[in-house]
């Protein structure tokens, strides 16, 4: 069984990759099931130093995800990862932030290969994919430069994941 | 009457008497007017800076940014007697393009008659770029000279009165990267492989001494990002799909994505466009049973779907041996038998994109295995170097108002306007015809000029230091 993940770990998980990683929830171990599951760190510290040369965002709030859906779902052609909604809830003030997350900024609108194949009725009949995400929520969902308690899932269709809940506190801060 | 050219944004410095600003006094927001009396008499009088030309900032913007003010802008002095002498005052003008102003000066006695002055100061802005070339772009990359030169147009539009007047003054080449990745790695610093980009473009970082008035633009080859897809394929010969197709011993599967091949040579040569191939089967004997094929079995199949690659088929050869119990699989009745590949596939293209506090903005030559047409390099250049100068402005700090068509999220990342484009909350989609450079996607209709409401406010733009996409130059990078 493997070690359970530390709030560390998802530190060394690159923010915008779509690849796997050992922060990665596990959908390949049950071929039957179906859905979006996440995982994320339970607490995420700020101070003056986290705040990201680039992007100047206040912190990192990292959230990996990963789901497994039949190919013909939604009729949607694999074209899943556009089309995941994440949603981040306030614990205190019950404020929900919910937007999807672009692959990379800017993104081109790109045709997949399996618009060319005319697909027939039957032909992604079993048939399935899983694929992965790692997203910075501050990013995503532009969230304030505040301590706050957040409870998140994403969705897709008919499918909800697990809830996770992130505590992003200042650093130094006793509780 | 003369005409002063004023490049308000500027910073009092010798070192930008150049390039046609023939003295330092045309240089930063500070205009300075002297006052001769001739006569012994006791004198007094008011003036005050008129303009005859100037974008309107509202009281909530002269609020928030001192620039947006005309400041010392009306006075009165005297000559207290003293015969012939000189008085010196200074106004300080606002951060617009095409402001212009003249100095009106009413006497406090003798009626107080009015005198204007002849003379106009009119407002400019300047800024100073690098442009960086990766070297073996090819031939579609020829007219960077062009675009570069429209850019300086489209930033001086005399018409819509932006005047910023973009002077490069170097151009140099970094080895080709193939492809720039998108996705930050390790911690919250630095970016998978922009490093080396930074890296290669740093040493040749000419502008210091225009900082902080300086960017540079490096036109780049592609921009994508790498995704992993695992496509679970239960093959079984009795219902043949158009997805997967079994001749002679090979087996090709449509991935349904394009493969991450012929990105990045290192890449190609390690096979990183396969992660692996499992094949799940019940065994003889009815017991689930699993075998790893091989990498070396899999090779790249079917036609390019581009000009320059975008391959989405692979073949796995069957032929060995060991490959024996996954061949029985294709024979009539054989039952199914599922495959699960793992591939990295290109999950994401780009156009460009602007450095949120470093100077620095990069253009990609080509996307998604095809050159990008001039016209589309240029829009995106118009619009990279909008957001490093401010736009879409969110109507705080030191910047100008926020137009209607703002918006950020919505599927797009950064502050962009939706002028001519609706969003559909409900579906997440968007409709119409974008009507502004700073609309957030690429889009048929994105024209290569800002739009009627965004116009105006790049006119307003406060382009003096502490400008947040340049606060950090590449030196420091």
């Amino acid at each position: 069984m493997a070690d359970p993940l530390r709030d560390q770990d998802f530190e060394q998980v690159p923010v915008g990759s779509f690849t796997p990683n050992a922060c990665s929830p596990d959908v390949l171990s049950d071929h039957e099931f179906r859905g979006i599951r996440l995982n994320a760190p339970t607490q995420v510290l700020y101070d003056s130093e986290s705040r990201d040369r680039l992007h100047q965002t206040f912190a990192r709030v990292l959230v990996s995800g990963a789901y497994h859906l039949d190919s013909s779902y939604l009729d949607l052609r694999e074209q899943f990862m556009p089309r995941v909604l994440l949603v981040a809830v306030d614990a205190s003030t019950h404020e929900a932030r919910a937007e999807h997350f672009e692959t990379v900024p800017n993104a081109i609108e790109v045709e997949s290969p399996l618009d060319a194949l005319r697909l027939g009725p039957g032909d992604l009949e079993g048939r399935s994919i899983i694929e992965y995400f790692n997203v910075d929520l501050v990013r995503v969902l532009s969230l304030p430069e505040a301590e706050a308690d957040y409870l998140v899932y994403a969705a897709l269709g008919g499918y909800v994941s697990n809830v996770v809940r992130i505590s992003v506190q200042k650093r130094g801060k006793r509780r | 009457m003369a005409e002063f050219e004023q490049w308000v944004n500027l910073e009092r410095d010798a070192k930008f008497v150049a390039d046609g600003i023939t003295s330092i006094e045309r240089v930063g927001e500070a205009v300075h007017f002297k006052c001769t009396f001739k006569g012994n008499d006791l004198g007094s009088f008011r003036y005050r800076v008129v303009p005859e030309e100037e974008a309107e900032y509202s009281r909530k913007e002269k609020g928030r940014n001192p620039h947006f003010k005309l400041r010392s802008g009306k006075g009165s002095t005297t000559n207290n007697g003293a015969g012939e002498t000189t008085i010196e005052n200074t106004v300080k003008l606002p951060a617009a393009g095409g402001n212009k102003y003249k100095i009106e000066v009413q006497w406090m006695d003798k009626g107080g008659s009015t005198l204007k002055t002849s003379d106009t100061v009119v407002t400019r802005r300047r800024l100073f770029y690098q442009s960086i070339q990766m070297s073996g772009l090819g031939a579609g990359a020829g007219d960077i000279g062009g675009m570069e030169s429209d850019m300086e147009a489209d930033y001086w539009d005399e018409p819509r009165k932006y005047y910023v007047k973009l002077l490069k003054k170097a151009s140099t080449t970094i080895p080709l990267i193939k492809t720039m990745r998108g996705e930050v790695v390790g911690g919250s610093t630095s970016i998978a492989n922009l490093d080396e980009m930074l890296n290669a473009a740093k040493p040749q970082y000419a502008l210091s001494t225009y900082d902080p008035f300086a960017f540079v633009l490096v036109w780049s080859n592609y921009i994508a990002t790498k995704g992993s897809t695992v496509v679970n394929q239960t093959v079984n010969v009795a219902a043949p799909a158009a997805t997967w197709s079994y001749a002679g011993t090979t087996f090709t599967l449509e991935t349904g994505k394009f493969l991450w091949y012929q990105l990045d040579d290192t890449d190609d040569a390690n096979q990183e466009w396969l992660r692996s191939i499992d094949c799940y089967y019940t065994d003889a004997a009815g017991r689930p049973s699993h075998l790893r094929i091989p990498r070396d079995r899999a090779s790249i199949a079917g036609p390019a779907h581009r000009s320059l690659g975008g391959h989405s088929q692979i073949a796995i050869d069957l032929s060995a041996a060991d490959m024996s119990v996954i061949r029985d699989h294709f024979v009539a009745g054989a039952g199914s038998i599922r495959f699960q590949v793992t591939v990295n596939v290109t999950i994401g293209w780009t156009n460009g994109f602007s450095l949120g506090g470093i100077n620095l903005i990069t253009v990609a030559d080509k996307a998604v295995w095809d050159p990008r047409t001039r016209d589309g390099k240029a829009q995106t250049l118009m619009h990279e170097l909008g957001h490093k100068v401010g736009m879409t402005p969110s109507g705080t700090g030191r910047l100008p108002r926020k137009p209607s068509c703002y918006y950020t999220g919505q599927g797009h990342q950064g502050p962009h306007c939706s002028k001519g484009a609706s969003y559909n909350a409900a579906t997440r989609t968007w409709a119409g015809s974008p009507q502004c450079v700073m609309y957030g996607a690429s889009h048929a209709a994105r024209p290569r000029t800002f739009c009627a409401e965004c116009a105006p406010l790049v006119r307003k733009l406060d382009m003096s230091p502490t400008m947040p996409g340049f606060v950090v130059p590449l030196s420091n990078a």
